[in-house]
């Protein structure tokens, strides 16, 4: 893993070289601050809380994230880059772990440039900065499962707009898998036991469970494990589509 | 054949992630690390120090319906809650405190178990089932305490309630209550009717909960073993029984002290004689202990309040009036935080004082019921011979803050009797009302004869309030210390602060307007007596140029008391507005800077290097 720091550092400086990276970051604050104040009615609810602010991060990240993850691998392995890559003396798993750090890493400075709302919030009212510092945790840890999810099918296709598409949907699953019309199709044919461990199975479960300022070890381990799963399958996929 | 294997491994690695998933929502229960500030996830230090001093086991059985349950999740989301809880009480409790999970499913033996312990089933609609979500807990000596249906609206108070479930299953004993009244409110005996009289509303109910035991004012000591002591309206208890009950708090007996800068319900030394009733003392007070103790409480004076005064009708037939010294507190003037006043609607009092803590006291006074900003402090005197309570309306000069009306009271105090050498400074635990009328039935209560029963229908809360006052000082002190997990409010105090301003400045303006409209209409009144003559239907010409310039200038004050209204509003609307801004534009505004200027350094850098080239 010697050269994770140098694939990190590359792909991490490739992102400021474009316009898309600052496009992303803007657009993701535009939206972000619009659904908090408009949708959410932060202003006029009059609670010094980031509920209304954090509750738009699942849905933000379902379209968001696999936009930045749909590059990863799609695009490389379209301009023939991926072999190049490969060829490099640095392994796949670097590989894979690096740019998928990176991108960890700047969905966070996007994250981390909200920090006006927190501001705003200390200034007008008197909130619980440990469920929000909890909160922020918890939204850059469910971005890094979209992310994985995102990375792993990217390698999967050299289209992006497929993988972005392909994406979203798994991630989709991910997210709803929690919701009561949901579990209500698997509740009459399976065990319970089953049927929670599908609920258990939700970033929206595991994401509010962080976000009311409790950090449980086991929703901790749930996002490793997804993360962790989605990497190893990436590293497969590629594996396996060498020989396309 | 290498995709093959590679198919395979991922399949596999689909399998191991879901058993993984769902083996670490089994294990690692109970790590976790709570960021709250509140540490409204964290198990008291009082609920840890009870549940640590259980003696014999206790057993706690939990039903709740799987099946009923499933297509509601939230519900779910609270059992786990309640579950977690209790597996959490019993970790701390050395294998003393055991949990049992049962789940009452339809037509089986555990439904029927539900039913005889008297859990509530709540229907679920569609199926029928009885969704059960309740407790029963008992000790090895046939102790038996049951939750019927735990409420996840109670869900702040949950520590609380399991927590005095615990306790009362640890203590085999019924506690027991001393009380000593300034207040016929046992009942007695009526001297002018010649007949028993039925006891207070308030002291059926307390005698139904609590082993009572009456205490004389005029007693020289208390009882032994007593847990808690009532004390109401102590107008003349004895020097002695007073040291009594200073070493009885300071032994860390608890107090529950009513005590009234004027009490209306107080008959009077001679209840014969309605003269001297009138003109009778109505003041008590604890002063000799609450020097000690460093509260300041004064016995002349008691809180006018025009944001909570009640209307009162004085005859029949005139329309009430608002009386600023009979108060209905609603929640708002309530802790909301703590368990005796928490889930209490509304209370009424009536000329109530109010305590302050004295800066040298060592106490801390945590207020239960305070007044409105609205209020302040009037002489007693002024309710006696009252015909009028709405000429105390204009004179009420509200002060800066909310008076306390009730508190906790706790913390080392100095002893009032104690010889020297022995100075006390023990904590203590005391809760104080500054109102004795509240216990009477005609402030909280109707009776209603029913088949020669009397129904008791409240239509406040003062009985809950004394019940659950003196529940929770039977309690001990690790008891009284698990306060409500609530998230407690947290408004704008920004916004808030904007409208109170803009509110003081209204009713400002409002007040110099309404002045200058009643001077208006005092002209013209002058102008008509000055005429000296009766016949009001033909008016002089001063007189309708007086009427004319009164109504415009009413339409014109009603024009600017719009103005004031809607600058209030506005101010606070361009606060949200500018707010908005900042944070919507702000931030992206400042990137799409940042991203121009790194671009045209990197230009800048490319034509360098192509000069050099």
């Amino acid at each position: 893993m010697s050269n994770l720091p140098v694939v990190l550092k590359r792909e991490l400086s490739s992102y400021f070289s474009t316009p898309v990276a600052y496009v992303f970051i803007v657009i993701y604050l535009l939206m972000s601050a619009t659904f908090t104040f408009y949708l959410g009615g932060f202003y006029e609810r009059e609670i010094a809380d980031l509920e209304p602010f954090f509750r738009f991060h699942p849905w933000l990240y379902l379209f968001l994230v696999p936009a930045i993850g749909m590059r990863l691998w799609a695009e490389e392995r379209k301009s023939g880059t991926v072999e190049l890559l490969l060829t490099l003396p640095i392994t796949a798993s670097e590989a894979v772990l690096g740019k998928f750090l990176a991108a960890w890493l700047f969905v966070g400075l996007a994250l981390l440039l909200t920090f006006p709302i927190w501001i705003t919030v200390n200034v007008l009212g008197d909130p619980d900065n440990g469920v929000i510092l909890a909160a922020y945790l918890g939204s850059w840890l469910m971005a890094g499962g979209f992310l994985a999810i995102s990375a792993c099918l990217s390698a999967a296709t050299r289209n992006q707009v497929v993988a972005f598409i392909l994406a979203v949907v798994v991630c989709f699953v991910f997210l709803l898998s929690g919701l009561p019309m949901v579990l209500d199709l698997f509740s009459s044919w399976l065990p319970q036991v089953l049927v929670d461990g599908i609920a258990n199975l939700s970033f929206l479960i595991h994401f509010n469970s962080i976000s009311r300022g409790v950090v449980d070890l086991r929703d901790l381990l749930y996002f490793a494990l997804v993360i962790g799963f989605w990497l190893t399958a990436n590293r497969i996929v590629l594996e396996l589509k060498k020989a396309d | 054949m290498k995709n093959w294997y590679s198919t395979g491994a991922l399949v596999l690695l689909a399998v191991l992630f879901l058993a993984l998933t769902m083996l670490t929502g089994v294990l690692f229960k109970g790590a976790r690390l709570d960021l709250t500030e509140n540490r409204l996830y964290t198990l008291s230090p009082g609920t840890i120090n009870l549940i640590e001093s259980i003696e014999e086991p206790i057993t706690l059985d939990f039903y709740f319906s799987e099946d009923a349950s499933a297509d509601f999740p939230m519900v779910r989301n609270f059992a786990r809650r309640v579950q977690e809880l209790l597996e959490e009480m019993a970790a701390a409790s050395d294998g003393q405190l055991l949990i049992n999970r049962i789940d009452p499913a339809p037509f089986s033996e555990e439904e029927d178990d539900a039913a005889r312990y008297g859990l509530e089933g709540v229907p679920t609609g569609v199926g029928g089932d009885s969704l059960y979500l309740g407790i029963v807990g008992t000790n090895l000596l046939d102790g038996l305490e049951v939750m019927p249906f735990v409420a996840p609206s109670r869900e702040a108070f949950l520590e609380y309630d399991l927590a005095r479930m615990i306790y009362s299953l640890s203590q085999p004993d019924l506690p027991k209550v001393g009380l000593i009244s300034g207040l016929p409110i046992s009942g007695g005996f009526d001297m002018q009717t010649r007949q028993p009289r039925e006891p207070w509303a308030i002291y059926t109910q307390i005698t139904e909960q609590f082993d009572i035991e009456n205490i004389e004012p005029t007693a020289s000591e208390l009882l032994e073993d007593i847990d808690v002591l009532v004390l109401i309206h102590p107008k003349d208890v004895s020097e002695a029984l007073m040291a009594e009950i200073d070493a009885f708090v300071q032994d860390g007996g608890r107090l529950l002290a009513f005590v009234d800068p004027y009490a209306e319900t107080d008959p009077g030394s001679n209840p014969a004689d309605p003269m001297a009733g009138l003109s009778a003392e109505r003041d008590s007070g604890l002063d000799a202990l609450f020097e000690a103790w460093g509260v300041e409480y004064d016995r002349s004076q008691f809180v006018a309040d025009r944001g909570l005064a009640l209307q009162v009708a004085l005859q029949q037939g005139r329309p009430p009036v608002y009386h600023p010294g009979i108060l209905g507190v609603t929640r708002d003037f309530m802790d909301s935080d703590d368990v005796v006043t928490g889930e209490l609607e509304t209370i009424n009092l009536a000329s109530v004082g109010y305590f302050r803590l004295s800066e040298d006291s060592p106490l801390s006074l945590q207020p239960l019921i305070l007044s409105s900003p609205q209020s302040g402090p009037l002489d007693s005197e002024r309710l006696r011979f009252l015909a009028d309570p709405s000429e105390l309306m204009a004179e009420v000069a509200p002060g800066d803050e909310s008076l306390i009306i009730a508190a906790r009271l706790s913390g080392p105090a100095p002893s009032a009797f104690a010889e020297d050498g022995e100075d006390g400074g023990n904590e203590i635990n005391v809760l104080l009302v500054a109102d004795a009328d509240l216990l009477a039935d005609r402030y909280w209560v109707q009776r209603q004869r029913f088949f020669g029963q009397t129904l008791l229908n409240p239509f406040a809360n003062n009985g809950d309030f004394v019940i659950n006052a003196i529940d929770n000082l039977i309690g001990n002190a690790d008891l009284i210390s698990v306060r409500s997990r609530a998230t407690s409010n947290r408004p704008f105090q920004l916004v808030e602060g904007l409208r109170r301003e803009a509110e003081d400045s209204l009713r400002a303006t409002e007040q110099r307007l309404e002045a200058e409209l009643a001077e208006t209409e005092e002209r013209l009144t002058e102008l008509q007596q000055a005429r000296g003559d009766t016949d009001l239907s033909v008016l002089t010409p001063e007189q309708e140029a007086e009427i004319d310039r009164f109504v415009e200038q009413r339409l014109d004050i009603r024009r600017q008391l719009r103005q004031v209204r809607r600058d209030l509003d506005r101010d606070i609307e361009a606060l949200g507005t500018r707010i908005k801004v900042i944070n919507i534009a702000l931030m992206p505004v400042l990137i799409t800077f940042f991203a121009l200027w790194m671009a045209w350094r990197r230009r800048r850098e490319q034509t360098a290097k192509r000069g050099e080239a």
